[in-house]
């Protein structure tokens, strides 16, 4: 058999891009860890019950009822199950990265919007980052940015980017023609027909399109404990690795929650009622 | 100064190295299949020219695909003719930068679609404040001249009701509100009434030309129905495959088709709807005569004219009729004038009216009716006869 070490020369590649780009990745990974430490210091400071109380009110506010009675109760258990901690660091580390997501997917969707050939170069791209199998992400994020909770965020930020890059895309490009004519027929320039007429028309979809990547970003929060990234997933991992079911069984359930929470109250958010 | 110029105005569309050689073809009356088929190219408009002086209504009307849209955006240069000058006003829009076009687009256009091109994330006052609200009007000013207009469309309780919710006349004239909002001289309308449905449709018209005569404009009105063309034009450009064929007023088309294709068009018109009494009257000159005629006098004109019936006109105006009858009824055949023996003329038929509204009254005279102008002058006879001829497509001379 030939000897390939593939392997060898990635890790040249790697370590030469490590020291030549470190201002770069420098960058990258404050600014990440800054939008962390602002979330968790957020959702951390009030009491836990005050934090539920009012994670509950808003629910019901935006979708009911129902969904707040459900808020109330389900994470009146996670607190009562002891993962509150870990609950509201991994709410942190899904803020984070579906910020970032967010921040660099919607100017991404719009510009594929305004473009074919950016639409066609990026639609495979995405294609192409949706088969991926989850785990993939996480090996470029820990050879640039080592262990932790920003390599983490990183690996979600990619892996959740596509849903809100191709609906806002989607959504622009499904806005009714003569919408867009009027607006240039009484004289909008191309910036207020983006502002005024596109993405307003557009806002459903595209927050469709925020709800899949925060839904992407949690189930991609909880793999990266796997790097260090802690909260719930770091229980889950702990329960597997220790077969333990109760801890297994309590933070997996405190995922569920969590993520029925997010949806019931993102959704509401993109105006389905 | 002339509203709107259109002169020789080319639009192709297709790949762009061969668009001049296109131009250059259609320039010489090749069929624009031919030019399809040599260069690939779609000639959507193809030298058209016309003019529009002051407020009226110009409709162009044609086929679909016949470059009506095409056409109207070439107007507000939404989009840029491939070759042609457009003016509104004294402005060329073709030395124009995409900046004094903008500005152009907000203070003197104004364009209705045929699905409205509403936004419906706004409610009403935010639609149809829209033109107001890129122009940089505060939001008092505009919420203010909003309700003024959606009086005027007969909207004013819905103001803050979401688009979804209305029907689609009321959504059209909520896109007619946001237009007449701006108070643009100029209305762009792509057939505005085609989406909605037959009643409703006629009621909108039949508000439109009201509308018009509360506040004129300069409309270009742009439709493939022959009967609102015909009902809405002050003149009509009827459009074939990019090509003006004829520019007319409704009467003209129907009454002087100048080409085959017009002529097939007009064939099924009701012409009663169309024609006016002033449009198709006989000369009177023959009949009318001055009321202090002598009687002699009267029977000589009537036996020239072969008529039974002389009308009475002085200064312009039909002061009675005189029936040969009654001549031998005068008191003295010698030196007596007709104003002894005259009727009262029967109420005269204004010239704007359409035939179909002065049918009943024409069939139960003996006589032809006078008609008169806007200032009640008599300009001419209008006869069971006539009206018959002009219904049954008989040219008078020919
Ligand atoms: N952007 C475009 N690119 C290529 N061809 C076009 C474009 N716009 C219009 N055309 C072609 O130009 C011709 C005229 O189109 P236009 O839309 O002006 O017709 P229309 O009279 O408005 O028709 P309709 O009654 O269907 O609205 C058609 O053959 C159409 O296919
Ligand atoms: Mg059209």
């Amino acid at each position: 058999m030939i000897d390939i070490p593939l392997g060898k020369y990635v890790e040249i590649g790697i370590e030469w891009m490590n020291v030549h780009l470190a201002p770069f990745f420098e960058a990258i990974s404050t600014g990440t860890g800054a939008a962390i430490a602002f979330f968790e210091a957020i959702l951390q400071a009030p009491p836990s019950w005050m934090m539920l109380l009012f994670i509950a009110a808003l629910a019901w506010r935006l979708a009911g009822y129902r969904v707040g009675l459900f808020c109330l109760v389900g994470l009146f258990l996670v607190d009562g199950m002891g993962m509150w901690l870990q609950t509201m660091q991994t709410l942190a580390l899904v803020l984070s990265a579906t910020v970032i997501a967010v921040t660099i997917g919607i100017p991404l969707g719009v510009w594929a919007s305004r473009s074919d050939i950016v639409s066609r170069t990026v639609r495979p791209i995405l294609d192409f980052m949706q088969t991926m199998p989850a785990f993939v992400y996480l090996i470029p994020a820990v050879l640039f940015f080592r262990l932790g909770q920003v390599p983490g965020v990183i690996a979600t930020v990619i892996f959740a980017m596509p849903p809100v890059v191709r609906m806002t895309n989607f959504g622009i490009r499904g806005v009714s023609e003569e919408a867009v004519e009027a607006g240039r027929a009484f004289g909008a320039s191309a910036s207020e027909l983006l502002f005024k007429v596109q993405l307003p028309l557009s806002m459903p979809t595209i927050l469709a399109g925020v709800n899949q990547t925060i839904m992407l970003a949690l189930s991609m929060v909880v793999i990266a404990a796997m790097i260090g990234a802690g909260g719930l997933g770091q229980e889950v991992l702990r329960g597997i690795q220790q077969l333990r079911i109760d801890l297994g069984f309590e933070s997996g359930l405190a995922v569920v929650i969590l993520a029925i929470v997010i949806d019931r109250i993102t959704q509401a958010l993109g105006g389905g009622k | 100064m002339t509203a709107i110029v259109v002169q020789d105005v080319f639009k192709v569309f297709g790949p762009g190295k061969s668009i001049d050689e296109a131009v250059q073809r259609a320039r010489k009356g090749e069929t624009l299949s031919d030019i399809a088929k040599a260069t690939g190219c779609t000639v959507a408009v193809n030298n058209a020219s016309f003019e529009i002086e002051g407020p009226q209504i110009f409709v162009i009307m044609g086929l679909s695909g016949s470059g009506k849209s095409t056409l109207l955006r070439c107007v507000n240069y939404l989009l840029e003719p491939t070759s042609g000058l457009v003016k509104l006003g004294d402005q060329d829009l073709g030395a124009m930068d995409t900046k004094s076009l903008r500005e152009l687009r907000k203070e003197k256009t104004a364009m209705v679609f045929q699905h409205f091109g509403l936004l419906d994330n706004r409610d009403v006052l935010g639609n149809v404040g829209f033109g107001l609200e890129l122009r940089g009007v505060s939001e008092s000013e505009r919420t203010k001249k909003v309700k003024e207009v959606l009086e005027l469309v007969g909207l004013s309780e819905h103001a803050n009701t979401r688009i979804d919710e209305l029907s689609g006349g009321m959504q059209q004239r909520i896109g007619l509100a946001r237009a007449l909002a701006t108070d643009a001289d100029i209305l762009l309308m792509d057939e505005a009434f085609s989406a909605l449905d037959p009643l409703i449709r006629t009621e909108m018209q039949t508000e439109f030309l009201d509308l018009q005569k509360q506040m004129p404009k300069v409309v270009l009105f742009i439709t493939h129905d022959l009967g609102e063309a015909l009902r809405l034009g002050d003149r009509v450009a009827i459009l074939k495959e990019g090509a003006i064929v004829q520019i007319d007023t409704p009467e003209q088309i129907v009454m002087n088709p100048q080409t085959e294709y017009v002529e097939a068009f007009v064939e099924n018109v009701d012409r009663s709807r169309v024609l006016t009494a002033g449009a198709i009257a006989v000369e009177g000159d023959e009949v009318a005569v001055a009321p202090d005629l002598s009687v002699d006098d009267a029977l000589n004109a009537m036996e020239d004219a072969g008529s039974s019936v002389l009308y009475l006109v002085e200064d312009g105006r039909v002061r009675g009729i005189v029936h040969r009858r009654d001549l031998d009824r005068a008191p003295s055949k010698d030196n007596g004038t007709l104003q002894a023996v005259a009727a009262d003329a029967p109420e005269p038929v204004h010239a704007n009216d359409h035939l179909l509204d002065v049918i009943p009254r024409v069939a139960n005279h003996e006589i032809p009716l006078p008609v008169v102008d806007d200032e009640r002058r008599f300009i001419g006879l209008l006869s069971k006869t006539r009206i018959l001829q002009a219904i049954a497509r008989i040219k008078r001379h020919d």
